[in-house]
């Protein structure tokens, strides 16, 4: 097999240079108001929700005191018996799981599921780590506390934002991701997961959710 | 189909493979005419290709339209490409030092040959039974499938259109459609056959049925297999677009996760990232941003109960540093958006199969004969009327008719064209040098051709040798009795 150096160095020679760069090279500048489609001066939750439903998303803004209610209202119309929550402070805040419980559904945070027997169940509520304005999208970060398959196996995905949660644009969001570092996967969801493989005809809930439901809280909660 | 009804013992559904191709699939002694002539007569096939081109193609017009300054962001992409391929060697060296902090093995793959080895020996290492693939065109230009199955392995597809090329022995004809060549009624009675139910065209059942399928195979999966869109030097991470959740499911269950990816797919920063996310789902399908983009790299942290357990990073080189030194860098920048193959006239008629290879259309006739030689492929180069759209199209500015222009230069140069078109070519050359010979050939011609046309009412019905395709469906006039040059001398006196 080839090594390191051996493959390095064919591409060295390719460029045709003998040794590696003295000083890093400069790449082109990214001006945010080159690149930004939205700006930081928008009205950012507007935007983001208009964006939610252009992407076949629900959204519903509300106080926090309400999300609860109205999750359950939306769980119970689905036939939703079981739900898959991850460890969160906002989640926590809301009381989420026991009101759950409390309402006869069978819901379980993620200390206490293995990734498998979330398969088994029929919803994921989640909080996200960032929200894009721009493109209506939801972003989630994989940590110890929070898993991946939470919002991606079950049919029905919930996810709860704060205003405080949105970013204008994708470029806003790469620099947040480049801050926190800490995760070891982040995905940016834009909608159910769908395919149009066949003849081009639309079909929505291939392999991930086929139903996305946006709870943004009208004020930010203090954790 | 005989082969697909036969049951692998242990298993519900026959495992399909791919170790017989279907014939347009056989890439030895490739022969483009032949290929393109076929698929230019199968109205099937120019119906269903050219309608869901048309309707990306007009998606991605659109989506275009809705950036303030589309041509600056292609511009600033192009740049950025360019810039990481001209700087290489700096950002590989960085990225892959952040592929190994964040507990990533990267590994070197000249050839294709090396990465299936490097791979089949991964998937031996940790005793894998069970592989599922997100869609890769790498995995599919080194033929990586059949080597695993060898070893004992079942390896599914697990994008619903590469899911029904597995499932039918075929191979993808289009970049982000693999199956864009098939109509409904083609795929569904193959489905239901395969998942053994009622007959069903309807796309949503059988989307429905292949979800059930495949949930399975992503639960037992111990490998799973993905190519990367992009991979971020500045972080260590692979980027994958898709839309289905395969792409998630593959890299969030499996235990050991191998991502196959070009060397050119280096971007610096993260900053550059969301320039070419920007256009990459426009130029695409016209989407603003694909349904799910994900970042990976690296193993599962501590406490983390799923996201893999090992993380294999697999750069292939493939023929890429070759191109990387000569004339056809730029061809290096493509993120395999598959917009000229929508926009390409040619493509729409003739279909992703008649190019012989993984990347057919205009990049494709580009980059094919620059990978696999310029002796077997010498007719791609040819297959574009060069009239520009692709290069219209392309989101980071790839000039792919000039290139193709080059091409056609080097296969003269390199004397691989025939003996006879040479000729012509020469004499054409010298004609056009010498105003007198100009004159003389022009005369002649006109000469020879009016006194053909004598007998069939001035009109030239068959003309002799590689003329005869234009008189194949239409008849010619026959020239006019004087030359322009020698009306414009007699008007002036």
């Amino acid at each position: 097999m080839t090594n390191r150096s051996d493959f390095i160095n064919t591409i060295r020679q390719a460029l045709g240079r003998s040794a590696p760069l003295t000083s890093a090279p400069q790449p082109p500048e990214l001006a945010p108001q080159a690149i930004r489609l939205v700006s930081p001066d928008e009205d950012l939750p507007a935007h983001f929700a208009q964006q939610v439903a252009a992407n076949a998303m629900s959204i519903q803004t509300l106080p926090a005191d309400q999300v609860a209610t109205k999750i359950i209202d939306l769980l119970r119309q689905r036939n939703c018996k079981s739900a898959a929550l991850p460890v969160s402070p906002l989640l926590d805040s809301l009381g989420l799981i026991e009101r759950l419980k409390t309402a006869g559904i069978d819901a379980r945070r993620w200390d206490e599921l293995s990734a498998d027997a979330v398969y088994d169940l029929d919803a994921g509520i989640t909080d996200v780590h960032a929200a894009v304005a721009e493109t209506g999208s939801l972003v989630i970060q994989a940590h110890r506390d929070h898993g991946r398959v939470l919002s991606l196996v079950p049919m029905i995905h919930i996810a709860v934002v704060q205003t405080s949660d949105i970013v204008p644009d994708l470029f806003d969001l790469m620099e947040k991701i480049q801050r926190d570092k800490s995760a070891s996967g982040t995905v940016i969801i834009t909608g159910p997961s769908k395919t149009s493989d066949i003849e081009g005809n639309l079909v929505i809930g291939v392999h991930g959710p086929g139903e996305v439901h946006v709870f943004l809280l009208a004020a930010p909660t203090k954790i | 189909m005989a082969d697909l009804l036969a049951r692998n013992p242990g298993d519900h559904h026959p495992i399909p493979s791919r170790r017989a191709p279907a014939p347009h699939a056989q890439t030895s002694s490739f022969n483009f005419k032949v290929l393109s002539t076929q698929a230019a007569a199968d109205e099937n096939l120019k119906r269903t290709v050219g309608a869901a081109t048309v309707k990306q193609w007009t998606s991605r017009q659109v989506s275009l339209r809705q950036l303030p300054d589309a041509s600056a962001l292609r511009h600033l992409a192009g740049r950025i490409k360019q810039h990481t391929l001209d700087h290489l060697d700096y950002y590989l060296e960085q990225l892959i030092d952040n592929v190994e902090r964040r507990g990533g093995k990267v590994h070197f793959a000249r050839n294709g040959g090396e990465a299936l080895q490097i791979i089949a020996a991964i998937a031996r290492e940790n005793d894998c039974k069970i592989c599922v693939k997100s869609k890769s065109m790498v995995s599919e230009e080194i033929e990586l499938t059949p080597v695993l199955e060898q070893q004992g392995m079942q390896v599914w597809e697990t994008d619903l259109g590469e899911f029904i090329v597995q499932v039918n022995h075929d191979k993808p004809s289009h970049l982000v459609q693999p199956i864009i060549h098939m109509s409904r009624r083609q795929i569904a009675p193959l489905l239901c056959d395969y998942f053994k139910t009622d007959y069903t065209d309807d796309p949503q059942t059988l989307t429905r049925h292949a979800r059930q399928f495949l949930r399975d195979k992503f639960r037992q999966a111990d490998l799973g297999i993905t190519g990367g869109n992009f991979l971020v030097a500045q972080t260590g991470q692979v980027c994958i677009a898709t839309n289905e959740g395969n792409g998630r499911l593959t890299t969030s269950m499996p235990r050991v996760l191998v991502s196959l990816v070009g060397l050119e797919k280096v971007v610096p920063r993260l900053g550059d990232l969301s320039v070419l996310l920007k256009l990459l789902a426009r130029s695409s399908t016209g989407q603003a941003i694909t349904v799910y983009t994900s970042l990976f790299g690296g193993t599962r942290a501590a406490g983390e109960k799923d996201g893999p357990e090992q993380f294999h990073l697999v750069l292939l080189d493939n023929g890429r540093s070759e191109i990387l030194a000569g004339d056809y860098r730029q061809t290096l920048r493509c993120i395999r958006c598959a917009a000229c193959l929508n926009a390409c006239p040619v493509y729409r008629v003739i279909g992703g199969h008649s190019y012989g290879s993984v990347y057919p259309g205009p990049i494709g006739a580009l980059i094919t004969p620059l990978f696999r030689g310029l002796h077997e492929y010498n007719d791609l180069p040819q297959a574009s009327s060069l009239c520009g759209a692709c290069a219209e199209a392309c989101p980071v500015e790839i000039d792919i008719p000039q290139h193709l222009v080059n091409l056609r230069r080097d296969i003269h140069q390199k004397k691989i064209s025939s003996m006879g078109e040479r000729l012509i070519y020469r004499l054409w050359a010298a004609s056009l040098r010498s105003p007198l010979l100009y004159r003389w050939s022009g005369r002649a011609q006109k000469w020879a051709l009016r006194l053909r046309a004598r007998f069939s009412g001035g009109w030239l019905k068959k003309l002799p040798g590689p003329a005869g395709g234009w008189t194949q469906v239409r008849d010619m006039p026959q020239p006019a009795a004087h030359t322009f040059h020698e009306l414009w001398k007699k008007r002036k006196k």
